[in-house]
């Protein structure tokens, strides 16, 4: 595929991750947004562009977006969690590869929309976790305490890996719609606009 | 897909929400039935009412409460600074600092304490105990 159309689809997709997640951040629980949010734009531009690392590009995009509006009002931790979910997503595709793009089967897209979402969620939270206090010189880093955390980031994890089970088929079925969208002369205009409303949006409510 | 690989991601699927169910459970079960509504600082426990009444309200960023340090006081804590003080929330969520931090810090009617030189994940809601112990 064209380079400047994933490029763009990158920025556009990348932009409307960070929008969602500076609107929707601080009245939905983290693993609502992982579960729905992450996973379905990630796993909706898998499938249209099949295109590796354009996720992690995705995940760079909507985190410089979010340090407009933070989650939880820090920058480095909302960087870390949507760099590390774009990281891991791709990590797990990475394993699977072609074999989740290419199945017709229901059952095995609810379980790669479990799996991913868990992953995402719960390795995201673990290197928040780790590296946001090597940012901070007044916090340090715990073994103990992320010891104690460890139950809590798997139970919300599940929460994070249900919703992945529901949104990944659905987002599946959009796949053949898009694809004739790619080729339409009107893909460059529209997510030039699309892209740029996000950010625009961003600066007015929070810059 | 190879049969394989399909066995595997769903042996992954069983693997996880077991995971999952399982830690859910466990918090649920080491959080107990009682909910508190009290403090416990070391070997003291506090009310709410107790620390509020008594104490000058103070306020961080948007929040506003009673300062951490002088809870720490009144539970007569000796050589604060030579103490690490562990943050404990209901869920089992928990964050250990320093006494530089619980001097900047407040703790909220909410229960929620605030440390505006932390990063937000050492902000901890509901609250119910601080563990105190030497460095």
């Amino acid at each position: 595929m064209n380079k400047i159309k994933i490029i763009l689809g990158v920025v556009v997709f990348g932009s409307i991750w960070g929008l969602l997640e500076c609107v929707l951040g601080s009245h939905l629980p983290g693993s609502v947004l992982t579960g729905g949010v992450a996973l379905g734009l990630m796993t909706a531009t898998r499938l249209i562009y099949n295109q590796k690392g354009m996720q992690a590009g995705m995940a760079l995009v909507a985190a410089a977006l979010m340090a407009f509006n933070p989650l939880g009002g820090c920058v480095i931790c909302s960087v870390i969690a949507v760099v590390a979910e774009g990281a891991v997503f791709e990590l797990v595709w990475f394993t699977f590869s072609s074999d989740i793009e290419k199945t017709e089967s229901i059952s095995i897209k609810i379980c790669a929309g479990i799996v991913t979402a868990y992953s995402c969620y719960t390795l995201a939270y673990v290197m928040g976790q780790i590296v946001t206090p090597l940012f901070f010189s007044d916090a340090k880093l715990r073994l103990g305490d992320l010891a104690f955390l460890i139950p809590n980031i798997l139970s919300k994890g599940l929460v994070a890996g249900l919703i992945g089970g529901v949104v990944f088929p659905v987002v599946a079925l959009v796949r053949k719609i898009s694809v004739s969208f790619l080729r339409s002369r009107r893909y460059y205009p529209l997510c030039s606009i699309v892209a740029a409303t996000c950010w625009i949006l961003v600066i007015i409510l929070y810059g | 897909m190879f049969k394989g690989k399909k066995r595997f991601l769903i042996l992954l699927v069983a693997i996880l929400i077991v995971i999952g169910v399982g830690s859910t459970l466990y918090i649920i079960l080491s959080k107990g039935t009682e909910k508190t509504e009290d403090l416990l600082i070391g070997e003291t426990e506090f009310s709410l009412d107790e620390l509020f009444d008594t104490s000058e309200l103070i306020t961080v960023e948007e929040y506003q409460g009673v300062s951490l340090a002088e809870i720490i006081n009144k539970a007569g804590i000796e050589n604060p600074e030579a103490q690490e003080y562990t943050i404990i929330a209901e869920d089992g969520y928990q964050k250990t600092v320093e006494w530089e931090s619980i001097q900047e810090g407040i703790f909220t009617s909410e229960r929620r304490v605030i440390f505006p030189d932390l990063p937000q994940q050492y902000w901890i809601k509901n609250t119910t105990t601080i563990e105190i112990r030497e460095k």
